[in-house]
């Protein structure tokens, strides 16, 4: 005779397959939601502009600022009253009731890798910070990926097309941190586009998911991962993933073995007419890519939308220390209003805007006062970045900076702000403590949410 | 049937939808369910266990899942659904008329779907409904404009025409192929020593290689020394962005020198003669 009492408790302990929770966890969860049950950002893009790109001439325009600070640019109003952009930036301008833009950022990083890792940890640099360490502070989107479950064959983030570098040096702060190297975001090649000008470099094991490996093959794991290793990393010879990588390359087999993750990555199988709106380019390419990704299941997608070397300013990456007018005019803003733009209009008619968060980060802004080389230098002193979908409000403005944008003039924030606001959207408690590996506890997020939702 | 007898049949419904790949989570007073990732094998006979929940089941993502009209019948139980996800899968106009009892709709993915006007009919008194989506849907301007008279509060969402984008990337190409680019000059090895670059602004060259072999391209540093940049096999063009009053030195796959240029501001264009 069936048990059913014991049957019962099996179940309430093992199964429930709420993804791991039992019915009773179920329903005090259920108890909890049902005071607020706002529909929320399942998943989120970061856009972030490498190497600092200008608040003046992207989303805080001073057309009417003094002379020896306004630029060579003008302004243009966007679809909402009141808020201008870049004159640069036309096609942005008509999404301007999809973004919240924040004018008031400010930190106190002026150096690339400690601008970078404030931007995307939220915390400054304590001691001397170091790629991959882990001791270093997890970056947004390894800590997204902490509190999201996706299936076999999914990696929690991926970032896309590059790692950051400086000089050949790379970046501390995109990585896991003390999480440990499971919540590396996985570094994916977008398989198409014109490259940036400039530098940039594949060092780390870069996953490529065009193996064009036969069916038949696919199905021996052995094999697979034979070929894997060699097509993992081709520039450090001796890192295998079969010696390395273990949670990577079990992951990465899964995804091979034919996880919707593998066919996102297949972009041939875009409209080629929707593939052009995003641009004949990397960075637009990357996040049809990132859209694509998110579709299959990926909690979170980093994309670079710049080369990946700062080499000193030379190519297209946003540390425009040298004739910054002409290289924005005529090299980054048209790229990255475009590919953003359509980022935009594609997660809005898919109906995935409301569900997707998207974060246009970058290091800094750039200094008011114009060098000796026509161009802007470091300035984390006030800079701007913006939000769209996930249950931001749009057509927003939180802060100003004052008439030169050289300070803040209202609602000064910091980028721990800005994460908590991250967190908020994606429905995880800003204040959710986690343990290290040594089991020291870390409350994830310093800042307070902005009131953008 | 108790508490208990209840929490059971729950249970078990729930295992039998994660089985089939579905992800549940708590919404409100109910439940949140997604098939769009992992359950995509989902069909009409898997979605009954969804049927089975009822009025438990808030959100319902079935995008891309293998359901037809005939599993529709299931969704009609669930009465207070405010979200459905139904695009790119194979319902109809037939299968939308279940939805039409579904009073607390707010949201209606249809995008890749062959829904037609006919379609939209069934939704005309779905009062609370805010957001329907139809890209890549067979429904016209016509019908659109009737459903919104009936839900003037609706926002409808027919997505881009990609004809009129694909026709705006062809005008762009054609308009950037004509951009003028002035012809620099060629100065052969031998004579006059390439000189140091100094900055200059931000434009580009397109350089032309008329050779039968590959050559080296190489930056003249502020400081005069050379950095390589690229090889340019016989008969490629190469565009590459460049400060102008950069020198640029080209040589032989040996290093041999055989001649510069100097970038200027407007756009250029050179040849490596044979």
């Amino acid at each position: 005779m069936l048990n059913l009492q014991h049957s019962r408790r099996a179940f309430l302990r093992s199964s429930a397959g709420l993804a791991g929770l039992s019915v009773p966890t179920f329903f005090s969860m259920q108890a909890q939601a049902a005071t607020g049950s706002r529909v929320r950002a399942k998943s989120c893009i970061v856009v972030y502009t490498w190497g600092g790109m200008s608040h003046l001439e992207s989303f805080d325009p001073k057309p009417h600022g003094p002379e020896a600070t306004r630029g060579e640019f003008g302004a243009i109003s966007t679809a909402t009253p009141g808020m201008q952009f870049c004159e640069h930036l036309p096609l942005l301008a008509r999404h301007s009731e999809k973004l919240a833009v924040v004018r008031s950022v400010h930190h106190n990083q002026g150096g690339h890798q400690q601008g970078m890792y404030i931007s995307l940890t939220g915390r400054a640099p304590e001691g001397k910070i170091r790629a991959k360490s882990r001791t270093s502070w997890p970056s947004m989107p390894a800590m997204i990926s902490r509190f999201q479950d996706p299936m076999a064959g999914t990696p929690g983030a991926v970032r896309l097309p590059y790692s950051m570098y400086d000089n050949g040096k790379l970046m501390a702060g995109e990585y896991g941190g003390w999480l440990g190297e499971k919540y590396d975001p996985v570094l994916m090649r977008t398989p198409a586009g014109k490259p940036f000008a400039g530098v940039s470099r594949y060092t780390d094991p870069v996953l490529n998911l065009k193996l064009n490996l036969k069916e038949t093959r696919m199905r021996d794991r052995r094999s697979l991962l034979e070929r894997l290793d060699r097509n993992l990393n081709e520039a450090r010879p001796g890192v295998t993933a079969l010696n390395q990588f273990d949670h990577f390359q079990k992951m990465a087999a899964d995804m091979l073995l034919g996880s919707p993750v593998r066919a996102a990555y297949q972009l041939e199988n875009e409209d080629p007419r929707l593939r052009a709106m995003y641009g004949d380019h990397i960075g637009g390419q990357s996040l049809l890519l990132a859209r694509r990704l998110v579709e299959a299941g990926v909690p979170v997608v980093q994309a670079v939308c710049s080369a990946g070397d700062l080499a000193g300013g030379g190519g297209d990456n946003w540390d425009t220390h040298r004739g910054h007018f002409p290289k924005m005019k005529n090299r980054l803003l048209p790229l990255f209003d475009r590919s953003v733009s359509a980022l935009l209009t594609d997660l809005e008619m898919r109906g995935m805007l409301d569900e997707t968060l998207v974060v246009l980060l970058t290091d800094f802004g750039r200094t008011p006062k114009i060098n000796k080389n026509g161009g802007r230098d470091h300035h984390p002193a006030v800079y701007s970045v913006a939000f769209a979908g996930g249950g931001i409000r749009g057509g927003q403005v939180y802060g100003a900076s004052d008439e030169s944008g050289t300070e803040p003039a209202e609602l000064a924030c910091s980028p721990a702000d800005l994460h908590a606001t991250v967190y908020k959207a994606l429905g995880i408690d800003h204040h959710a403590e986690l343990h290290d590996r040594e089991g020291r506890p870390f409350r994830i997020c310093d800042g307070e949410p902005l009131p953008l939702i | 049937m108790t508490t208990g007898e209840r929490l059971f049949k729950f249970a078990a419904v729930m295992e039998a939808i994660r089985s089939l790949g579905g992800k549940v989570r708590p919404f409100g007073r109910g439940v949140e369910i997604g098939f769009q990732f992992s359950g995509r094998n989902l069909d009409d006979k898997g979605l009954a266990k969804v049927g089975a929940l009822e009025r438990q089941v808030i959100l319902l993502n079935l995008r891309d899942t293998q359901i037809t009209d005939a599993g529709m019948p299931h969704l009609a139980k669930l009465t207070q659904l405010q979200r459905l996800h139904l695009e790119r899968t194979a319902v109809t106009d037939a299968g939308l008329a279940y939805l039409s009892e579904l009073k607390e709709l707010t949201y209606l993915n249809l995008y890749g779907t062959k829904i037609s006007d006919q379609g939209l009919r069934h939704l005309i008194n779905l009062r609370k409904l805010e957001n329907v989506y139809l890209w890549e849907t067979d429904v016209t301007d016509a019908g659109c404009a009737a459903l919104q008279k009936s839900l003037p509060g609706l926002r409808i969402d027919r997505g881009v025409d990609l004809e009129v984008i694909a026709a705006r990337v062809s005008a762009e190409k054609k308009e950037a192929a004509a951009v003028k680019r002035v012809e620099l000059q060629w100065v052969p090895a031998g004579g006059v020593e390439p000189p140091n670059s100094k900055t200059g602004d931000f434009t580009s060259v397109s350089i032309y290689n008329q050779r039968k072999r590959s050559v080296k391209l190489f930056w003249i540093e502020y400081g005069g020394g050379r950095r390589f940049y690229a090889e340019i096999s016989a008969g490629e063009t190469l565009l590459r962005n460049t400060y102008s009053e950069a020198t640029w030195l080209i040589t032989t796959m040996d290093e041999v020198p055989l001649g510069h240029f100097i970038a200027t501001v407007e756009p250029s264009q050179i040849t490596i003669p044979e």
